[in-house]
């Protein structure tokens, strides 16, 4: 279990997570599994079920496309606000 | 000095270093018993007396070692186990697989070894009751933890922050 998967699948359970106040007990007993299989989701050294996949996305509320990707997600900062952190703003920004 | 209890408490948060030298006991344990006895006492190198209290220890590895190492796995390595999640039964599943290619790979050892024994020296090899005795004893012994045992082997260690989260079992 400490291999990585062979493809790995990118996911955001940390941030909406963080974003709603969850410990990963409480998203454990949400989705009944384990704490530990929550830490391995999100740290994409498992993968989880499409049942399971889809219980995540279903208790977030949200598209499973928006929790899960195969392609690593873009930091929420360049898409709120167009450019990366340290990133200097645009000089017309407060025009 | 922890009591009995706070120390089967603590056994499902052992650490992998922790957890494979306690595998590496149990195996040894009862072997060397059985090899000690055969290489040291039957030949008369060292009194019966004398060896008891070595066979006792390696005994104890073996006897500790199953006791840490179900105190360790509490149930996650049951194939009738309904309560654990997608990935708990993944990894017991591969626990399984690897303790029945273990299990294969010992008799074929052991068959081999018989092979060479008779090959090199010319004699049958006779398979009295002492010897199924100890084979039956073997088996039984470490049959049933096997997969307890490589579970423990194969898990990898809490990461620190998930450390104070509540143990394994659910």
């Amino acid at each position: 279990m400490t291999r990585r998967p062979a493809t790995p699948i990118h996911n955001r359970i940390a941030v909406l997570r963080a974003e709603r106040g969850l410990s990963r007990q409480e998203l454990a007993e949400a989705l009944d599994i384990n704490y530990q299989t929550v830490g391995y989701i999100e740290r994409g050294e498992y993968n989880p079920s499409l049942d399971l996949a889809f219980a995540v996305a279903a208790f977030f509320g949200l598209p499973i496309d928006a929790v899960f990707s195969p392609e690593p997600f873009e930091p929420m900062s360049v898409r709120l606000y167009g450019r990366s952190a340290g990133e200097p703003e645009e000089s017309g920004a407060h025009a | 000095m922890p009591s009995v209890r706070t120390l089967y408490r603590s056994l499902p948060h052992m650490q992998r270093r922790t957890r494979r030298l306690l595998v590496l006991l149990t195996a040894i344990g009862y072997p060397l018993v059985l090899v000690g006895y055969a290489t040291v006492v039957v030949p008369g190198r060292v009194t019966l007396s004398t060896w008891a209290p070595i066979a006792t220890l390696l005994m104890a590895f073996t006897i500790v070692g199953v006791i840490a190492l179900y105190g360790y796995v509490r149930g996650r390595a049951d194939l009738g186990s309904g309560r654990l999640d997608e990935r708990q039964a993944q990894l017991r599943d591969r626990a399984w697989a690897r303790s029945y290619a273990i299990v294969v790979l010992v008799i074929a050892a052991v068959l081999v070894a018989v092979m060479v024994i008779r090959s090199s020296s010319g004699q049958d090899v006779v398979l009295s009751g002492d010897i199924i005795g100890y084979a039956a004893t073997t088996a039984a012994i470490y049959l049933p933890i096997l997969p307890a045992a490589v579970l423990a082997w194969m898990e990898p260690d809490v990461p620190v922050d998930e450390a104070d989260e509540p143990s394994g079992d659910r």
